[in-house]
């Protein structure tokens, strides 16, 4: 398959600081999930491919085309960026509508685009609600419909599910899996992991502004459970947690607190742990408070990696 | 989409956008204030005719001076500051630059939405107070003339100001306090210094499109505002101001359309 979008040593800072660094790619249609920890230069790449910033060195092009400021490009992309991005004197329909018009649709399609968008991100009841008035789940899903009213080709969403509730969180995956299996190329970025396992299997990993591995997401899954896990428990007997886990080698370290209310284990096998804990905590009656794994994102994943 | 039908669209948007917003009827209060302290004087002035203050002496000067040379250059700072910086600093640059129209058509649809919006209100103290110098004689209409001249400077005076202070925000983010000091500094003083010295301000050529006999006839109402004042001919004044206006809003279109402008959350 053709790569739609193509960057090539695409290098983008900002004074002192890093951006992206040497990004070189060929993104095809269908879902790409952009992870990475925050700062890691994910919006900067998604501003990159939306035509926002220039890169300082290298070249990125959407179908040959270069972007920055290439408005024709605009009309086949659809971009939903990270932070708010509204005007607040408007009603969400307002909002929508005003897109639809600057996509050059005529007053009878613009209003047809505008009620299909709106419909699809659930506002159509709160359509006429200011902006204001809406909560950040809502605001969210509004910014969504700007992004699909002109049923983009390409659609770039920047940490798209932040702040939405967990009904409407299934339904926008399916949205966007709905785009990705019509053959549009969406790219969704984000800092956690199992949101984007949820949307697609092909992932890009950024981390410190370089292309860390992409590919398969079963082998970033590998990745994680090749980190050694911390897992702290805070039960009423840990001593004892402890003397029964004690006996499995995936098992490398073991330390208590000084309360003796908590004991921290570290493991390398991450799932065998939890499902051994369970057993246990059943079996032999362990009141547990509190089971926290203190480095289980992507941060200490990538800073592991890093150091490996 | 073409270059015009976008900034028909910017424009019609951002025209609804300022007429709902706050920050218009803030402008229009203190707009309003020299009108009241007309109001004021020309209620005084019918209820003691002989007391020697009337509403035409302090319309003649100080409304015009506020006008001219407050108001207007004031207004057109903090539009023409909003212009691109609103949308930098409200983040909403990104909704603008993403659709797919010229980016030029949202530096001047923006210019003209907001110059018309600034010159509605500045009109509307100046109507209000023409109505009020002639309220009890509205048979015999007086200064219609300096009405329409001060009227027609004003607007000018908006346009030029405005494409201007466009102009430095698309290359300068916050700027209005330096925008203050070059109003209360360089265009108040300069422009009453005698030689050419004087055709380096905005306001010596606002000033060029009020009557030349109110600088020798020591009659005319404008003659406050005409201290110094050495005019420039009325072509000359046109042409300047316009190549200001033009300069300044084509400008900045170019500067927007090919500057990035980089928001916090970037990386």
């Amino acid at each position: 398959m053709k790569a739609v979008i193509k960057t090539e040593n695409l290098s983008r800072w900002y004074g002192n600081v890093l951006g992206v660094s040497e990004i070189s790619l060929g993104i095809e249609p269908g879902i790409k999930g952009l992870l990475g920890p925050n700062g890691a230069g994910k919006s900067t790449f998604m501003k990159l491919v939306c035509g926002q910033l220039k890169p300082n060195l290298g070249t990125i092009t959407i179908n040959g085309e270069p972007i920055f400021a290439n408005f024709p490009l605009f009309a086949k992309i659809g971009y939903c960026p990270e932070h708010e991005c509204y005007y607040k004197g408007n009603t969400g329909w307002e909002q929508v509508y005003f897109r639809a018009q600057l996509n050059g649709y005529d007053l009878g399609t613009a209003i047809k685009k505008t009620t299909q968008a709106i419909d699809r991100v659930g506002l159509l009841d709160s359509k006429d609600k200011y902006i204001r008035e809406y909560s950040l789940g809502m605001r969210q899903r509004l910014k969504l419909a700007v992004s699909i009213v002109n049923e983009p080709d390409i659609l770039l969403l920047d940490e798209p599910l932040r702040g939405i509730d967990p009904l409407w969180r299934m339904r926008i995956i399916q949205l966007i899996k709905d785009y990705g299996k019509a053959g549009k190329t969406v790219i969704v970025s984000s800092h956690v992991l199992p949101e984007i396992e949820e949307m697609t299997d092909d992932i890009i990993l950024i981390h410190q502004g370089k292309v860390f591995a992409q590919g398969d997401i079963h082998y970033i899954r590998g990745l994680l459970d090749s980190h050694p896990h911390m897992i702290s428990v805070s039960c009423t007997d840990p001593r004892k947690l402890a003397g029964i886990l004690l006996e499995n080698d995936y098992i490398t370290n073991i330390q208590f607190d000084e309360n003796g209310k908590k004991v921290v284990f570290n493991t390398r096998k991450r799932d065998l742990f939890f499902d051994l804990l369970n057993r246990i905590i059943v079996d032999h009656d362990i009141e547990v408070t509190e089971i926290t794994s203190p480095d289980d994102n992507l941060q200490a994943v990538f800073d592991y990696l890093v150091g490996k | 989409m073409n270059f015009t039908k976008a900034f028909r669209l910017i424009f019609s948007f951002f025209v609804k956008q300022e007429l709902k917003a706050k920050r218009l009827k803030i402008f229009l209060a203190l707009s309003a204030i020299p009108v009241a302290i007309l109001i004021i004087t020309k209620i005084y002035e019918i209820s003691s005719p002989y007391s020697g203050v009337t509403a035409s002496e302090i319309f003649s000067k100080v409304m015009f001076t506020i006008y001219i040379q407050v108001m207007a250059p004031i207004l057109a700072l903090l539009y023409g500051a909003m212009t691109i910086n609103e949308e930098v600093d409200n983040k909403t640059l990104v909704f603008l630059t993403t659709a797919p129209i010229p980016r030029e058509s949202v530096v001047t649809g923006k210019y003209i939405a907001y110059s018309l919006i600034a010159i509605g209100i500045i009109l509307t103290g100046l109507i209000v107070s023409f109505f009020t110098i002639n309220i009890n004689h509205l048979g015999s209409i007086t200064y219609t003339k300096e009405f329409f001249v001060l009227g027609g400077a004003l607007i000018a005076a908006i346009l030029a100001y405005m494409a201007f202070f466009t102009f430095i925000g698309a290359i300068m983010k916050k700027f209005v306090v330096l925008g203050f000091l070059y109003i209360f500094s360089w265009e108040s003083f300069v422009h009453y210094l005698p030689g050419i010295t004087q055709k380096f301000t905005i306001m010596h050529w606002i000033k060029s499109l009020l009557p030349k006999d109110a600088v020798a006839e020591k009659k005319s109402i404008l003659q406050f505002l005409m201290a110094q004042q050495e005019p420039s001919s009325t072509f000359e004044t046109i042409l300047v101001l316009s190549l200001i206006i033009i300069i300044g809003v084509v400008g900045a279109a170019i500067i927007f359309k090919n500057k990035e402008y980089i928001m916090s959350d970037s990386i």
